[in-house]
């Protein structure tokens, strides 16, 4: 009887997880063109203090959710974007611009690919 | 259990909507922002019984919400679990000063979020028995023992006893910093205990803490009451001077002439600070075994009795938090 109780909590979960899944997987796109027009203005402008804080808001949003509904490897990726720009932001250092395109880059890479996997 | 979440994500709030429906909790409410919040709980007709907040909103972020949240009548004690992708000790502490109960670092474990809400159903009933226990006593129905913690008035840097045990587990499991855990032990409050009330006990414990905690902010640490006359510091190990030297200090400041405890009862306190347990990355002892081995430290040939009913506490606080 208990077993059968926590299956259909496993059962209730699984659906779920899957469904808000699929609704941030539709949200995918719209990152990625947001998070792409900011890494072409944080190359351009001379401070770009702005786009570091809107692309680190992004990746906080993409970390904190992705590894609750089995997206892991894109929720590392963002952790680790995230949590260079939270570091340079709290000591007030300008991080290095091309490590956080590269990192960036990587995290737009696998944002592809999750779209590619559902569809 | 009546539960308000808020985040301003909604996929999040969708997430942790979809994880209360199935572990059984219906009655619950979501907001997407501080501002939100505030007005859901001022208009709310029955309370609520525990709060999750993210930290990281815009606008009035999770912090600022739980200090608000503090400030409402009959909100004092209420359950607040933060939520948060950020695991350093700066974010634990602010979290935890403010009012937090307990922690959870995204991306959250589903299971483990229904863990922390069972925890702080628990912590609940844990602060209305201290409290209903203080009211007895105060009434004059015995009540209130000197072996057990005392619901304290807001002090700076001081953690409820079944909280603090969170707050250490929160900074073991993320590794965020190596802290050392001691207890202080003062023990004329037992006099103080029996020759006077318990608004008088309560009053000189606040300003003893009170002192306590000016020494153990200042090395980032937090201090709790465990009853007994003993109070369990938790703090970084950096910097953190010998026992003897605390005990030095603590004692000088605890007698100033200018503070008077409680005026039927005439005392010169002494202190004791017991040798501090690390936690360790390699050796990883639970919250109450390193309160434990704290309390252990501060035992004299005296002090067995007593020292056995601390240690008892701390075993019945942990099977109260984890039944």
């Amino acid at each position: 009887m208990e077993n059968e109780a926590i299956k259909k909590i496993e059962n209730q979960l699984k659906q779920k997880m899957q469904t808000v899944r699929l609704r941030f997987v539709d949200t995918l796109n719209t990152r990625i063109v947001d998070l792409d027009s900011l890494l072409v203005a944080m190359i351009t402008t001379d401070n770009a203090r702005n786009e570091l804080a809107e692309i680190e808001a992004h990746a906080h949003k993409i970390h904190g959710i992705s590894g609750s509904i089995g997206l892991s490897r894109l929720g590392a990726l963002a952790a680790q974007l995230e949590r260079i720009l939270y570091e340079n932001r709290v000591g007030s250092h300008m991080p290095d611009l091309t490590f956080v395109k590269e990192l960036t880059n990587s995290l737009l890479d696998e944002m592809e690919n999750v779209l590619e996997e559902q569809t | 259990m009546k539960i308000l979440a808020v985040d301003d994500d909604e996929i999040i709030l969708s997430l942790l909507a979809g994880t209360l429906d199935a572990f059984g909790h219906t009655d619950y409410k979501l907001a997407q922002s501080g501002e939100e919040a505030l007005t859901l709980i001022k208009a709310s007709e029955t309370k609520f019984d525990c709060f999750l907040f993210d930290i990281q909103m815009p606008g009035m972020d999770g912090t600022e919400l739980c200090r608000s949240v503090r400030c409402l009548d009959g909100y004092e004690n209420t359950p607040i679990i933060m939520i948060t992708a950020m695991n350093n000790k700066d974010y634990f502490d602010r979290a935890f000063l403010a009012g937090a109960t307990d922690y959870v670092t995204k991306p959250f474990d589903i299971t483990e979020l229904n863990t922390r809400l069972s925890l702080a159903e628990r912590l609940q009933n844990e602060f209305t028995r201290l409290g209903s226990a203080q009211e007895s006593t105060a009434s004059g129905i015995e009540g209130i023992q000197f072996e057990e913690p005392v619901r304290l008035p807001k002090v700076e840097g001081v953690l409820p006893s079944s909280v603090i045990g969170n707050y250490l587990s929160q900074m073991v499991q993320s590794n965020a910093t190596t802290l050392q855990v001691f207890a202080i032990r003062i023990p004329e409050l037992k006099s103080v205990f029996e020759g006077s009330s318990v608004d008088e006990f309560v009053y000189v414990i606040a300003d003893i803490v009170e002192v306590i905690s000016e020494i153990v902010t200042g090395y980032q640490g937090l201090t709790s009451y465990f009853g007994s006359g003993i109070f369990v510091c938790v703090c970084p190990s950096d910097d953190l001077p010998h026992e003897k030297e605390i005990e030095k200090v603590l004692k000088i400041r605890m007698n100033d002439p200018e503070l008077v405890y409680c005026e039927d009862v005439s005392v010169t306190f002494s202190v004791l600070v017991g040798r501090p347990s690390s936690t360790s990355f390699f050796r990883q002892n639970s919250p109450f075994e390193l309160f434990g081995m704290a309390i252990e430290a501060v035992n004299t040939d005296e002090s067995p009795t007593l020292i056995s009913k601390a240690f008892q506490f701390v075993k019945d606080l942990e099977t109260r938090l984890s039944a």
